[in-house]
Order: C-alpha cells, then sequence, then structure tokens
C-alpha cells in the first residue's frame, strides 16, 4: 500500500529502506501483539530507524533508543509515513 | 524487626537479575508462582532495624498482563500488595523504560525508581540529574549498578523511608482526548469500590487489560456493560483504538520528563554489527559460533568431540590424557572412591548396597551432571550476557523459519543440549502457542549431557565410536527438525496455526561480565535441582528396589531374579527386529527401562547386571553384534529422556494427552530409526 499524501509517503515498515526514519501511525494487529508492541516502545508517534532491511527475512529497527529485531510478517502490520527531507 | 514486603519489577534487559543478585548475595529462595512453573525468587537482605523480603517478578514491558509472566507480575503488584514496589529503569533508555514506572506509579503509593547500569551511563555521554527525576516522579530514585554494586545500600535506606512515610498522589499522567472517557469511567467504578485506585483501573479498562476487566465483570457486573459500552463509544469517535492513545500518552509524558532530566551528549555511536543481521553470512556465522561454543563445553565435558578424533586417528594417549581430565572422568573416579569406601565402612549388606548404590548412585548422577550442566549453562550465560544470544536468534531465524520455527526456539535448543528440563522451562518464552506446543512435543528428541555421558560409553563398544555419536546427534536433530516441519505443515492445514514471528529486544553488545555469567548459571543449575534432581534421586532409588526385589517382596542380589527382571523378560520380543535375542537379551530391555527413568542409569545397569568391567565386554556376554549395539546407540539417543523432562512436558502443559503423545511419537521414532540403522549397518557390513 503506497499512498502519496502530499509530500509524505505512507507505507508499511516493510517497505522502508536501510538507514530511513519513519514515524509510526498506526498497528493493525490483535490485542495481545498491539499490548507488545506498544509496551516496547512502537507507540504511533514514535521516530523509527531502520537498521537493517535487506528485503527479506528479519528486520532491525532502532526506536527509543533500542534495537529491535522483528520479522517481516510484523513489519508488515505496523503503517508508517516517511518524511520527505 | 520489621518485615517489609518489596515487589522488584523492571522491563526486560533493564537488569534486574543481576541486580537482584547483587542485592541477595544469589541466596536467593527459588520456587513456582502458585499453579504455573514461572519460578518465583525470593531474597532477604538485613537493614538497620528492618528484614526486606525481596521477591523479583518476571521482567514485562507493561502491566496490562497478556502472557502468563505478565499476568504474574501484574497480580502479585495489585492482589498481593506488597508494601513497597521497586521499578527498574534502564539509564541507557530511560525514555522507553519509565513506561512501565508510570503505569506503576499510577497504582501504587510507596515506590522507588531504581535506575540501573550508571556505571555505563558516563561512557555512553548520558547524564542524568537525579533530583529533578525524583521531583518529577514523586518518588525516591536511586542510581544504581549492580556489577560494580553501587547504590545498594541507599536503595534499602530509600526502601525503609518510603515503607515509613505516608501516602501520596498517584502519578497523573494526561490522556488528552482520552481523559473525558476516562473521568467517567473512573465515576462509574467509583460505585463499586474494588480497593484499587480508580484511576488505575479506568485507565486499565481502555487498553483492554483481560484481567481488570475480568475483575469489573465479576464483581462489579452491572457496571461491566457500561464500561465496555464507553470503551467502544471511544473507539468509535476518537477513531483510534484507546490503547493505542493511552499507550501514546505515557509515552509523552516519559518523553517530557527525559527531556528535562537527561542530558544526552554525542558521543560517538557505535554502529550496530550489521555482521549479525546480514542475509547470508549471519546464518552461517550464528551456526558457526553456535557450533564452535557448544564444542568447547562438550569437550570441557566429556572430551567428545577431540578427544575422540585424537583417539581414531592415532593419537589415543593424549586422548586418554584429555578423557582423565574431562570433569565427568573426575567426578566419576570421585565416586567410585566413595562407593567402595562406604561399602568398606559396612560391609556387604542389604542396607550397605542399598546406601551405596542406590542413594548414592543416585546423589552421585546428580553430582555427575550438576558440572556438565553447569558449563553448558555458563556458555548459555556468556551469549546471553554479551547479547550475542538474541543476535544469534536473529541469525537462525531465517533458517528455522523454513523449518516451521522462530528464532526465539534458539534459547530452549541450546538449553536442551544440557539438559532438557530447563530448555521445555524456557520454551514459555515462545510467543505463539502453537510452535511452543510444537517445541515441548520435539525437544526432548534433543541429546542433554546425560545422553552425550551415555552414547559416549556406548561407542566404545563399537570400531567407529566417534562417527556413531556424530551421527547420533544428526539423527537427533534431523528427527526434531522434520518433525517440527511435519507438525507445522500439518497445523497450517488445519490453518491454526499463525505466521513465524519475531520480535526480540536487541540489548547492546558488550563483553561478558563474569559475575553476572555466574549468576545466571548458578540460577538456572538450581532450577535445574529442584525440578530435576528431587525427580533423579527417587526414580534412582525406585529402580534400584525394582531391581533388588524378587516377585515375592524379597531381597535379592541376583538382579535375574528381581520384578523389574522378570517384567524385562517379557519386553524382550521387541528386540529382536534389532538383531538382540537369546538367553540375555531380557538385560538391554532392564537398562532401557532404566534409562527411561533417567539416561545415565542405562549404563550402569548394563554393567551391574552382566558383571562385566566395560560395555564392550557386557556386550559381548550377552550377545550383542556391533550392529545391534549401532540400532541400540540410536533408539538410546532418540527416545524418553527421563522422568524428569516428562514431568516437566506435563507440569507445563497440564495436558497428560499431550505427554502420551509426545512418549508415543519418541518411542515410534526410535523404534523405527533403530531398525533402519540396524538393516543399514548389516547392509554396509557385508
Ligand atoms: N554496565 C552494566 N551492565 C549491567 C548492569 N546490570 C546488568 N547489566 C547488563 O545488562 C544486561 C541485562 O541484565 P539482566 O540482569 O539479565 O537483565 P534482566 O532481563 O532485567 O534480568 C546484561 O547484559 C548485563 O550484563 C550494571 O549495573 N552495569
Amino acid at each position: 500500500m503506497n499512498t502519496v499524501v502530499g509530500e509524505n509517503k505512507i507505507t508499511t515498515l516493510d517497505k522502508v529502506s536501510e538507514g530511513k526514519e519513519v514515524t509510526l501511525i498506526s498497528i493493525e494487529a490483535g490485542r495481545g501483539l498491539l499490548s507488545r508492541l506498544l509496551n516496547m516502545g512502537l507507540v504511533p508517534g514514535s521516530k523509527i530507524r531502520v537498521l537493517v532491511n535487506k528485503g527479506g527475512g528479519v528486520l532491525v529497527i532502532s526506536v527509543h533508543d533500542t534495537e529491535i529485531s522483528i520479522s517481516r510478517g510484523i513489519a508488515q502490520k505496523l503503517l508508517v509515513r516517511v518524511e520527505s527531507p | 524487626m520489621k518485615r517489609i514486603t518489596v515487589a522488584l519489577i523492571g522491563q526486560p534487559n533493564v537488569g534486574k537479575s543481576t541486580l537482584f543478585n547483587a542485592l541477595t548475595g544469589g541466596n536467593a529462595i527459588v520456587t513456582n508462582w502458585p499453579g504455573t512453573t514461572v519460578s518465583k525468587s525470593e531474597g532477604v537482605i538485613r537493614h538497620c532495624q528492618y528484614e526486606i523480603h525481596i521477591i523479583d517478578l518476571p521482567g514485562v514491558y507493561g502491566l496490562t498482563a497478556f502472557t502468563i509472566e505478565e499476568k504474574i507480575s501484574r497480580n502479585f503488584i495489585v492482589n498481593e500488595k506488597p508494601d513497597v514496589v521497586v521499578v527498574l529503569v534502564d539509564s541507557l533508555s530511560l525514555i522507553r523504560t519509565l513506561y512501565l514506572a508510570l503505569d506503576v506509579l499510577e497504582l501504587i503509593d510507596r515506590v522507588v525508581i531504581g535506575v540501573t547500569k550508571v556505571d555505563e551511563a558516563h561512557s555512553r555521554g548520558v547524564h542524568i540529574n537525579y533530583n529533578l527525576l525524583e521531583k518529577q516522579l514523586g518518588v525516591p530514585v536511586v542510581p544504581l549498578s549492580a556489577v560494580r554494586g553501587d547504590g545498594l545500600r541507599e536503595l534499602a535506606e530509600r526502601i525503609i523511608s518510603v515503607y515509613e512515610a505516608g501516602r501520596r498522589e498517584h502519578t497523573k499522567v494526561d490522556y488528552g482526548e482520552l481523559s473525558t472517557y476516562i473521568e467517567s469511567a473512573e465515576a462509574l467504578i467509583r460505585q463499586c469500590d474494588l480497593g484499587l485506585s480508580h484511576r488505575w483501573l479506568a485507565v486499565k479498562v481502555f487498553e483492554g487489560d483481560p484481567e481488570t476487566l475480568e475483575l469489573i465483570k465479576s464483581r462489579c457486573t452491572s457496571l461491566y456493560e457500561d464500561l465496555v459500552e464507553l470503551r467502544e463509544e471511544a473507539s468509535r469517535i476518537l477513531k483510534v483504538d484507546p490503547a493505542v492513545i493511552v499507550a501514546r500518552s505515557r509515552f509523552k509524558h516519559a518523553e517530557s520528563i527525559g527531556k528535562t532530566c537527561v542530558i544526552q551528549v554525542a558521543v560517538r555511536k557505535k554502529a550496530p554489527s550489521k555482521l549479525f543481521y546480514h542475509p547470508v553470512y549471519a546464518p552461517l556465522i550464528s551456526i558457526a559460533i553456535i557450533l564452535a561454543v557448544f564444542t568447547l563445553a562438550f569437550n570441557l565435558n566429556t572430551g567428545f568431540p577431540v578427544a575422540s578424533i585424537l583417539e581414531s586417528v592415532g593419537f589415543s594417549e593424549l586422548a586418554e590424557a584429555i578423557e582423565n581430565y574431562t570433569i565427568s572422568s573426575l567426578i566419576e573416579r570421585f565416586l567410585e572412591w566413595s562407593s567402595s569406601t562406604l561399602k568398606g565402612l559396612l560391609g556387604e549388606n542389604a542396607i550397605s548396597l542399598f546406601l551405596s548404590e542406590a542413594v548414592l548412585g543416585g546423589v552421585g548422577a546428580l553430582l555427575l551432571f550438576l558440572p556438565l550442566i553447569m558449563t553448558v549453562l555458563a556458555t548459555i550465560g556468556v551469549l546471553e550476557d554479551t547479547g550475542l544470544l538474541t543476535r544469534l536468534a536473529v541469525g537462525v531465524h531465517t533458517l528455522f523459519e523454513k523449518l516451521g520455527f522462530s528464532g526465539h526456539a534458539l534459547f530452549p535448543l541450546s538449553l536442551s543440549l544440557g539438559c532438557n528440563v530447563p530448555g521445555l522451562l524456557v520454551a514459555r518464552a515462545i510467543p505463539s502457542t502453537a510452535e511452543r506446543v510444537r517445541l515441548i512435543m520435539l525437544l526432548p528428541f534433543i541429546p542433554c549431557q546425560a545422553r552425550l555421558v551415555v552414547l559416549l560409553a556406548l561407542a566404545t563398544a563399537v570400531r567407529q565410536g566417534f562417527l556413531l555419536v556424530v551421527l547420533s546427534y544428526i539423527v537427533a536433530f534431523a528427527a526434531f527438525f522434520a518433525l517440527g516441519f511435519a507438525l507445522y505443515k500439518w497445523s497450517t492445514m488445519r490453518s491454526e496455526s499463525v505466521e513465524i514471528r519475531l520480535l526480540l529486544e536487541q540489548p547492546p553488545l558488550h563483553k561478558p561480565i563474569p559475575r553476572v555469567v555466574w549468576w545466571y548459571t548458578w540460577w538456572h543449575t538450581k532450577h535445574f535441582l529442584v525440578k530435576a534432581g528431587t525427580i533423579i534421586v527417587l526414580a534412582n532409588i525406585l529402580f534400584w528396589l525394582l531391581s533388588h526385589v524378587g516377585p515375592s517382596m524379597s531381597f535379592t542380589d541376583d538382579p535375574g531374579e528381581s520384578i523389574a527382571a522378570s517384567f524385562s523378560k517379557t519386553l524382550t520380543p521387541i528386540l529382536k527386529p534389532i538383531g538382540i535375542s537369546g538367553e540375555g537379551s531380557w538385560i538391554i530391555a532392564l537398562a532401557l527401562i532404566a534409562g527411561f527413568i533417567a539416561k545415565e542409569i542405562f549404563i550402569s545397569t548394563l554393567l551391574t547386571v552382566t558383571g562385566a568391567s566395560s560395555v564392550k565386554n557386557a556386550f559381548t556376554t550377552i550377545g550383542v553384534s556391533e550392529q545391534s549395539v549401532i540400532a541400540l546407540t540410536i533408539f538410546v539417543t532418540l527416545y524418553v529422556p527421563c522422568l524428569a523432562a516428562l514431568s516437566t512436558i506435563y507440569s507445563e502443559t497440564r495436558s497428560l494427552k499431550l505427554v502420551a503423545e509426545a512418549v508415543l511419537l519418541m518411542l515410534v521414532v526410535a523404534y523405527t530409526s533403530a531398525i533402519l540403522a540396524y538393516t543399514l549397518a548389516l547392509v554396509l557390513t557385508l
């Protein structure tokens, strides 16, 4: 899902390339996973830096100074905004 | 002496276990949380006129409870009403870890905040204004370094002063657009006093905390519908899940505190070591590291594989020298000596035999395995403490994923190489229930140290012993992964199974801290002692009695006359397909029964009953061919590890059906593999 809203692009986290910083907009997950993600600091509004994304396999992100590795399936549930430079 | 009960809570990786150990000096009492197998550690410190009882709660990210660990921590704080709650936050990621602290501060009066790892904060350019933090949070804040022992005394003093001081206002987080809804919910909850902060309960309703909703449903039934209605209304009108608003507001609050109290001086941040995340290298590096460290640990324990390799290329003297100084042979010699000393002191009679063989044998088995398991635990401790373990989990995830497991499975798998019992216990942390059940069914296939010792003993009876042991490990892992894959496919076909997920915090990498590694090792060892230890000792005694009491209930020192023997004799036809038949074949059956109870008595049974001095001689006496020994070795690798493992499967799943299925699976797989191995061995040696 790639919608262009003004200058900013809304996409899912798995599509963000390495080194980019994005803002989390929303999470589409069931109660349990949602609660875990929120409590780990993946709160809408948080800045997420994508440290590793090889287009396959696990992603590594940094959020609130913490490195977290997440599988691609979970990354697909995170809607983010890519700020244009 | 006044007694103060303190709950210690913190997010995973904040350094809670390390601090708990530093506080209690490792003298903790380990039990289980009632109705669960999650272990509970309790320690006591004395300070001035106070006896401070510290209860270590499972690490959780928040008080909203979906998992077993979260339920335990939440319910302890909510229902058991500890006198003081100590919340740990990490100086290296203060904002994120303050999140849990705020959740607690909204509920509890008497709180002390401990800021951990301050020894490292400076070098990372983090400077925290503790006085200001204290003012903003309204509760005492203590900077701590568990590895240096800083702040421990002050923590005790602050706990006491908070205990003696009166109540304080609960912290109020501004929930923005949700505030009016929270206030309405608060007003409703006030009508039905539950003895807890109304505001906190209201917030938990909006977070969808299952425990809070359950509590309100059962105790304030009339309000339940209204509250759920209110929640839905908020969700409808605000167009956002209220749980998200709560989390966001709490984070904002934490961030605003962080902004005023923390100064982050720019220091060159180490780039994350991408090597561990490389799609091609990472799995290779991970597997190489895992193989290397475990080979080292195994070698220290038993001399396998280095001594065996030396032996097979002709350096038998060197191999023998290594084997003589492995941990297992040192302990074995000690045990032999004490058993013969005991017999010498008491003479040969039923009592001395019982003491030296049944009791000392059981305790000895435990003594023998304790250091072996500790080496494996220490190895994992190093991996865990340095932060490597979670990287390795990511490294293997991509491979495991194809086989139906996630990278989370690495922890239980590697522990199982030491002992299946702790391996089965940590499988609890697997987020997906389906994957967890799969793991619990299959972990027993992973050869533990007890099995390694038995395998090595069996290997002495064949020409290519080293290869046989390697083959056994390969077969075991192949069985584990093949069956895992089959079960995974089967459950996706029934469309039960969800995607394989990985969600892991990656703590910063650092050099191992010996004290922390030791605490980790000791903590898990205690578990092994409590859980597996009792069963091993009792099982040994039971088996000894069965093999020394005849059908007429009288003592016999000829095991051939015992109850166990007459039962084994009925089992012998089963051994035919692997080429074991004739007079003495019941001895093998008896040894296998022994091995069902605890693997290590397999060998001692074989030796005592045949009266042989070595495993090789024992097999010659019974008339077991080399091919049959190979088949037997494969069988021993794969069939039920021990009673302790079975009882753990039961306690973890509370399902006798699952235990029965697991046992059946193991027996079927072991038996067919053994027959296959026998046939192959026959073909190859013809
Ligand atoms: N520098 C430093 N590191 C610490 C300290 N306490 C814990 N750690 C490290 O933080 C990591 C997590 O610690 P642990 O006690 O296992 O955290 P838990 O998950 O909260 O129980 C480990 O790698 C420890 O070595 C400390 O006081 N100083």
